[in-house]
């Protein structure tokens, strides 16, 4: 039992800071995105063009944006399993307004109001009926899905106005950079700010850390998580906004592979704990982006898609194994 | 004294119904400004539920809260704390992995312009409150690097952060050495002085002589008697929480004293080193130190639940380590000192919980015969006098004394050589307290031997025969008790060269 | 607080009642039987076909492997552990099983590889989760990509049936005193598990290492062996739905069973079993998994557009925990 009186060691030079920097998670998921880039710069020719790199960033966008939600939710303790088919519910509501009124914002305005009342009810099942997130969450990814199959009818539905600025909002760039990537990264760029700076963003961390200590201390544990719960499900519908940009369809299936699931994976590869209040929103973009860049250099050597899931859930247990690791040597760093 | 004044605080015929329970049969209770106000009760009382009510986490079903004479209305902790109340609950309410100042300002973090955290002033402000109460830490090491008499601090750091006018404590020390609770009765003075009027829930008495000025006492829900500290007997309280006279908290009777059964020879791991000590049959031997001193991890070491070097034996026969398995099979028992994490099943009834050690006795091809196994519950519930409505009880909804009765009737289901306690009494009501050590006793006359690691004085001098003093992981002294034994002695060796903690 | 699980005292047939009125009302076995009772009445007065013995054989015989997996499933749960990979071992299990019978011709032999796979894969979850310290959660999930990836690493189509092993076809198709063979496996595996869980030593230990794994330790239960028997078991009998779905489908496909883990978990968690492991209910499973089969039967049945057989699955797991949030929170369980 020593005595603290120290602040934080008094030689910080940039060396030390370095190694200590090199002991957080972010360094080794920096790492280890490093080492997947090089080994398919390796392996395959074609990831050697920069093409390439500007392309992974615009499809791996509609998975970073949902998981900005998804991160801020399981900072909580709180899950929402339901975002997958929360992008088929937002395109076809796009495009059946498009359809129904011919008018291309009133179509996008509905389309993302999708999110905050899928995420409303959500919101209110959890904090006033004190219902298991996980659980419920798992009901309406059926009960989506099912009213989006009852609807189309399980056929796509087309864009019949051809809204080509809709479209070309997926494929244009802003300089070299792809539009849908700009929103993801000023998306992310807010998220991290709120979480970091605002009195908002700590007390999600002290709801996930300990809930009833945050509930003692005045904060208003039910509000927030339900303001999460419609982050969540609102940053889903962004998502799903994108990819049907990216079709101009509405496509009763959207989401329907698995969509949670990676993007879960992405968020715990990044170092969230599953148990809530701890990780950062870096980690989860380079877990995002670790995964992404597999799957597509994987496609690019021409693996099947379902032998990339392989490697995926390989590089996801050996993430994990990390984070754990990591948790049992900074023991040895606590003052 | 205090009679001329408003009160702080005055809470008029507050009652609570659960499902099944009355908490609270409208109970009253008045704090003064500058005063510090004991309450005490046994288990059941309706002490927690009363500060839950003030803290705004439940609302009564009757009788009014006035705060500085007028009638307030708590629906939430919020609005408890908008009135300058803050409660610092038994388990500590810190988020682990926060820093010390964002748990200080928990809920209440100072900001600058649009509305972004102002971690300059949080920290040097966390840094003032944390000097004022004597820590002198960096505001920015996280909770989960603190010893528990810091986090308290910590805790308390929060009320004033908050400028409390009303702190409620609640069993403040259950997890505090005696220095450190004497740094916190310092800070207590200090309060005090200022003016706080302190709310002091506890279960021992000695404390309430040493701190309060009044002294509440409730019994079954039920407002017993509020007096002048400086005006009742220690028996007196005990008769009112009790509702019977408690003659004897320690029936200790010597016992035949047997051959050698638990022989332990310079054990090491953890913080302890070269540690041996025989306990014999009908032998009640007890192991004293302070918290941090590693009295429980001897426990942990003998059992094998924690890697030792060293040799164990019992009854002649070596323990294995690494392997309480091994242990019991052998014979040794052993009750930590943390019921909740290490030994209740919560979600499980009664009888699974009684049952859990001596389960395969009752079966065939691991098929259990329920009719022996309820017969073996049931006789253990009717031995050890468990109020509980059935053996398909949720052992959850037990008190924490029928609950401990419980754990040691899992053990008393095997036929044991050894039986170790770790802090046997820990949180549980004088009631259950005394009957606990009569059946150590019990125990020891029956030819088993008791070993007891405990933080507790009192305890240790009333209960057992032999006592080893630990302090940093070593022992440092042994007494035959009764003859040779003082708490002076004790408590020096305990404690000389111990670091200031604080 | 007085608990929900304390039997009302009473005599004979009245005590009996006071039972029966008490698990109806206050248990979420009860709310269950309450809303399948419900549905197969209306189901029977809409329907002149449903409550026959046919009928309602196929509606048992579709729902079984869902059921033989859950049950597995409820263990694995209460000991605090779970299993997310079930849905890839449909396809792996059964394209492996299906090329072994077509090169072999030996029908135990395949049965026998099918079931070893179980193991390996509840060997490996083990593995990852107890010795690497992995959430089981993720671990699973991983083992979920890593088992579908290799089914299609397996083979790159569908492998049909060339070796026309009649037994074979009688596992899923056929039946034993004219009731469904995946009938009988179905309630057999319910019954043993049933038993096994309430009845046994094992069953106990399941139940404490769930509850507290370190109480566990202190009493001498060997924990990580408990828990290693659930993700075995779970391995075997996923298994064990693969191979009669395999055998109702006559072909080995490795794109099947995607969905099926969260169809497994969902009826669990529907039967009342915690995620946080300990508590847990096999006659609530079955009920689930009766609940889950029902619906879909009759949404065919009324000749309703079979899109609403995804879309009601949501609802009524939506509807179940909030039925059951309501019961805990008027019991005053929160």
């Amino acid at each position: 039992m020593a005595v603290l009186s120290k602040g934080k060691g008094g030689n910080s030079g940039s060396a030390s800071r370095l190694s200590r920097w090199l002991l957080t998670r972010e360094a080794g998921l920096v790492i280890l995105l490093l080492a997947v880039v090089i080994l398919f710069w390796i392996l395959e020719p074609s990831t050697r063009q920069q093409r390439v790199y500007w392309d992974l960033l615009r499809e791996i966008s509609p998975n970073l944006i949902a998981a900005i939600g998804v991160t801020m939710l399981m900072l909580a303790g709180e899950f929402d399993l339901s975002i997958g088919s929360m992008l088929a519910v937002t395109g076809v509501t796009t495009i059946v307004v498009f359809n129904g009124t011919d008018n291309m914002w009133l179509g996008i305005l509905a389309g993302l109001a999708t999110g905050p009342i899928v995420g409303s009810i959500h919101g209110y099942l959890v904090t006033r009926q004190k219902m298991n997130s996980l659980v419920t969450t798992l009901g309406s990814l059926f009960a989506l899905r099912g009213m989006v199959y009852v609807y189309t009818n399980k056929t796509p539905i087309i864009d019949e106005n051809g809204f080509y600025d809709f479209q070309d909002a997926y494929y244009n760039n802003l300089g070299p950079v792809p539009l849908p990537f700009v929103l993801a990264i000023i998306l992310v760029a807010l998220a991290l700010i709120v979480l970091t700076q605002s009195e908002f963003g700590r007390n999600i961390y002290a709801i996930g850390g300990n809930e009833t200590a945050a509930r003692v201390s005045g904060i208003k544990v039910n509000l927030i998580k339900f303001i999460l719960f419609v982050i969540c499900a609102g940053s889903a519908a962004i998502s799903g906004m994108i990819l049907t940009m990216q079709t101009g369809t509405g496509y009763f299936d959207s989401g329907s592979s698995g969509f949670e699931l990676i993007v879960i994976a992405g968020v715990v590869l990044g170092g969230i704990a599953l148990s809530g209040g701890k990780g950062s929103l870096v980690g989860t973009v380079l877990g995002v982006l670790i995964l992404g860049m597999t799957a597509k250099g994987l496609r690019l050597m021409g693996v099947n898609t379902n032998m990339q899931l392989m490697v995926t859930g390989s590089i996801m247990i050996l993430a994990v194994f990390m984070h754990s690791f990591h948790d049992r040597i900074s023991i040895f760093r606590k003052p | 004294m205090f009679s001329s004044q408003q009160p702080l605080l005055q809470l008029t015929g507050i009652a609570k119904e659960f499902p099944g329970t009355k908490a609270l049969k409208g109970v009253d209770f008045s704090l003064y400004a500058g005063e510090v106000h004991a309450l005490i009760g046994e288990n059941g009382a309706g002490k927690s539920t009363l500060i839950k009510i003030i803290a705004g986490l439940y609302q009564q079903d009757a009788g009014t809260i006035a705060v500085e004479g007028v009638t307030v209305d708590f629906h939430s902790p919020a609005d408890s704390l908008a009135h300058r109340i803050k409660v610092v609950y038994q388990e500590l309410d810190l988020v682990p992995d926060l820093s010390i100042a964002e748990n200080v300002f928990l809920g209440n973090l100072p900001k600058k312009a649009l509305r972004a955290v102002d971690w300059q002033a949080l920290y040097s402000k966390t840094s003032e409150l944390l000097l004022d109460l004597g820590l002198h830490i960096d505001p920015q090491v996280p909770i989960s690097a603190l010893t528990v008499a810091q986090q308290q601090l910590v805790e308390i750091a929060r009320a004033l952060s908050r400028q409390a006018q009303i702190i409620i404590m609640d069993e403040p020390t259950s997890a505090l050495s005696q220095t450190e609770i004497e740094s916190l009765f310092a800070v207590i003075r200090r309060l005090q002085g200022r003016g706080v009027g302190l709310m002091y829930v506890s279960h021992k008495l000695d404390e309430i002589y040493a701190i309060a000025d009044r002294v509440t006492v409730f019994r079954d829900g039920e407002h017993i008697a509020t007096e002048a500290v400086a005006d009742t007997q220690h028996s007196d309280l005990v008769t009112w929480m009790v509702g019977r006279e408690v003659k004897d908290l320690y029936p200790r009777s010597p016992a035949v004293r047997g051959p050698a059964l638990l022989e332990v020879d310079s054990v090491s791991g953890g913080n302890i080193e070269n540690f041996s000590l025989n306990v014999h049959a009908g032998e009640i031997v007890a192991v004293f130190g302070l918290m941090g001193s590693g009295v429980h991890n001897v426990g942990r070491l003998i059992f094998g639940n924690m890697p030792r070097s060293g040799s164990v034996r019992l009854g002649g026969e070596v323990i294995h380590a690494n392997a309480p398995m091994d242990a019991i099979r052998k014979g040794l028992g052993f009750l930590t000192e943390n019921r909740k994490t290490d030994g209740l099943l919560l979600p499980l009834s009664v009888k699974d919980n009684i049952t859990l050690v001596s389960v395969n006795n009752y079966a065939k091809l691991m098929v259990i015969n329920g009719q022996e196994e309820r017969r073996a519950t049931t006789g253990i519930i009717d031995k050890l006098s468990i109020k509980t409505p059935g053996i398909a009880q949720k052992i959850r909804y037990l008190s924490g004394g029928n609950q401990q009765k419980s754990l040691i009737g899992r053990w008393l289901l095997e036929d044991l050589q050894v039986l170790m306690f770790a802090e046997p009494t820990r949180g549980i009501d004088v009631g259950s307290k005394a009957e606990i050590y009569r059946l150590m006793d019990d125990m020891a006359h029956q030819g088993m031997g008791i070993l007891v690691l405990s933080t507790e004085l009192p305890e240790v001098m009333g209960i057992a025969d032999r006592i080893i003093v630990m302090r940093q992981g070593k022992s440092v002294g042994r007494w035959v008790a009764r003859e040779e034994a003082n708490e002076q002695d004790l408590m020096t060796a305990a404690t000389v060269q111990m670091e200031k903690v604080i | 607080m007085l608990d929900s699980s304390v039997e009302p005292s009473g005599a004979g047939i009245g005590k009996f009642l006071n039972k029966a009125a008490h698990w109806l009302l206050h248990t979420q076995e009860g709310v269950l039987f309450f809303i399948v009772a419900a549905i197969w009445l209306f189901l029977t007065i809409q329907s002149p076909v449903f409550f026959t013995g046919r009928n309602i054989g196929v509606l048992l015989s579709q729902v079984s492997m869902t059921a033989i997996t859950a049950v597995g499933m409820t263990i694995l749960l209460i000991s605090g552990e779970i299993d997310a990979s079930v849905g890839s071992m449909q396809a792996f299990v059964g394209v492996v099983v299906m090329s072994v019978l077509n090169s072999s011709a030996n029908l135990a032999l395949g049965i026998l590889v099918g079931l070893a796979i179980g193991v390996a894969v509840g060997l490996i979850n083990s593995l990852i989760s107890l010795r690497l310290g992995i959430n089981s959660l993720i671990a699973t999930l991983a083992m979920l990509s890593i088992v579908r990836g290799a089914a299609f690493g397996f083979t790159e189509a569908s492998i049909q049936n060339t070796h026309k092993i009649p037994a074979f076809t009688e596992i899923g198709n056929g039946f034993f005193l004219g009731v469904p063979w995946p009938i009988i496996f179905f309630f057999a595996v319910f019954l043993i598990f049933y038993f096994v869980l309430s009845r046994t030593t094992f069953g106990r230990f399941v139940h404490a290492v769930g509850a507290n794994p370190e109480a566990a330790t202190l009493a001498g239960i060997p924990v990580r062996l408990v828990k290693l028997a659930g993700f075995v078991l779970t391995g075997v009998l996923a298994s064990f739905s693969a191979i009669i779905l395999l055998s109702r489908l006559n072909s080995g496909q490795n794109g099947i069973g995607a969905g099926f883990e969260l169809e497994a978990i969902g009826a669990v968690l529907l039967g009342g079993t915690s995620l946080s492991g300990g508590e847990g209910s096999m006659v609530g499973t079955f009920l689930a998994v009766l609940l889950l089969g029902t619906l879909k039967n009759g949404i065919v049945l009324l000749d309703i557009n079979s899109s609403w057989q995804v879309a009601v699955t949501g609802l009524i797991i939506i509807i179940a925990v909030l039925l059951d949030a309501r019961r805990r929170r008027r019991l005053g369980q929160d």
